[in-house]
């Protein structure tokens, strides 16, 4: 036998897949279970694309197996929005400019919300520390940062975390 | 066309080493897979089984113990970054923080990254520096390999196909001890090294000499090395500017880098002895460091 059956949470909900044994997260994610927001960009964990939290770390989903992730909970970009509704973060990057071609942005989105879920004050030294695997062509990064430093400013002045209302 | 890999998620110990005994070489060993994936992506590996380790338990910690410092297989380099015990050696925590990117350091091994065998392994020249021990065991016995003995050349390593790599131990750092990690990339993260550098001196705050000099290179040689030429040059002499340019420059000897799309050999052999030198200037700063808050 050379597939697995493999059950783990996806944003929230728990699927079953049937896959073979070296099949990507992101195959799966993407090709199986319609998910299209994590990005194939150089399906070698160099560049970010297809960033995927498994229980609250970023990972590379091009390059982690689905078998390995039975009993685990999966979160990609679709489970970071509120019913559609775009997250704080979502919505800085939006305002700041942070995006062009957009490629790259869901992992980037992806990577700062683990991010912001360990460290309510990153510093900027942080931020840029915790986009290091995420590879943006178009804006030279500023803008993602200061996002970031936004999201992070709106938080702190409110006192209530991510709940802030932007 | 790729044949099926079977995918197995080991959650025993002994589970683990008695599909090692069946299968042999058939099995590849997979934590966080962040090499291993690739490899099987680019068709450089055909293994029947995917042995899956990421759930055994017992393996993820680091702690202190007889005969120093103990680093579990499934220890990540992002613990490498954030435990205490291992953010107080900066030959190996300066190592973790570049490594890849965060998606990388999150699951990607301290242990796989020696497995892997690679010559730019970026953890190598810290855990040499260390004196890293590493612990090997097969159904039924264990043995324990020096690291310089158990990396023996590119992609290749001591391990036997039956035997799983539990850990590696790095001996007590001595006091008034100062180490650095220098790498040479051509931008900061996400960079395989063009040359990687650790050291550690231990100067003697009596008389402010030398005691004790380490200096190990990376991705100059198909292994990982220590500089002997360059440590004898050290001890016993007083930590200074030209001293260090000379360390540097002695490091040579031994280096035989490769020509690769990210440099040239000329250029490795260029910014070696600096790279060097830079290390060996910052850990002599550490000593200082820690004299001046003793």
């Amino acid at each position: 036998m050379t597939s697995n059956s493999v059950t783990f949470s996806l944003n929230g909900v728990d699927r079953t897949v049937d896959v073979p044994g070296a099949e990507t997260l992101l195959d799966t994610l993407r090709d199986r279970l319609n998910l299209r927001g994590s990005k194939e960009g150089c399906l070698e964990g160099e560049c970010g694309a297809c960033t995927v939290l498994v229980d609250d770390r970023p990972i590379d989903a091009c390059i982690y197996p689905t078998a390995a992730c039975g009993g685990r909970r999966v979160r990609t970009v679709e489970g970071l929005s509120d019913g559609g509704v775009p997250s704080l973060l979502q919505r800085a990057m939006v305002r700041s400019g942070s995006i062009q071609c957009g490629f790259c942005t869901p992992g980037f989105v992806v990577a700062v919300t683990a991010l912001l879920e360990r460290e309510s004050n990153p510093s900027r030294a942080d931020i840029a520390d915790a986009v290091n695997g995420n590879i943006c062509r178009c804006t030279g990064y500023a803008q993602i940062i200061e996002a970031v430093q936004a999201v992070v400013a709106d938080s702190l002045a409110a006192g209530t975390g991510q709940e802030v209302e932007a | 066309m790729q044949s099926p890999v079977r995918f197995h998620s080991a959650t025993t110990f002994e589970e683990v080493v008695d599909a090692l005994d069946e299968l042999g070489s058939e099995a590849r060993l997979i934590a966080g897979g962040t090499d291993v994936m690739i490899q099987l992506a680019r068709g450089e590996l055909s293994p029947q089984v995917l042995l899956h380790i990421e759930r055994v338990p017992g393996l993820g910690t680091v702690a202190a113990g007889e005969g120093g410092l103990h680093l579990g297989a499934l220890v990540t380099h992002a613990m490498v970054r954030s435990d205490p015990a291992t953010c107080a050696l900066a030959a190996l925590a300066d190592a973790a923080r570049q490594v890849g990117g965060w998606q990388t350091q999150a699951i990607g091994t301290v242990v796989g990254n020696i497995v892997n065998a690679s010559p730019a392994a970026d953890l190598t020249p810290g855990l040499l520096v260390h004196d890293a021990m590493v612990h090997l065991s097969r159904r039924g016995s264990e043995r324990t390999l020096p690291l310089d003995q158990f990396v023996k050349g590119r992609r290749e390593t001591a391990r036997e196909p039956q035997e799983l790599v539990t850990g590696i131990t790095i001996a007590p750092t001595p006091e008034h001890s100062g180490e650095a990690f220098v790498k040479v990339g051509r931008r900061k993260a996400m960079e395989v090294s063009i040359v990687a550098v650790a050291t550690r001196l231990v100067v003697d705050p009596s008389t402010g000499t030398i005691a004790d000099a380490r200096v190990a290179v990376g991705a100059v040689s198909p292994i990982p090395h220590r500089a002997p030429a360059s440590e004898q040059l050290l001890i016993g002499q007083r930590p200074t500017a030209d001293l260090f340019a000379a360390a540097g420059r002695a490091a040579l000897e031994g280096a035989d880098p490769i020509d690769d799309v990210r440099a040239s050999r000329r250029y490795r052999l260029a910014v070696l002895p600096r790279a060097v030198a830079q290390a060996l200037s910052r850990s002599s700063d550490h000593v200082d460091a820690a004299r001046s808050v003793a």
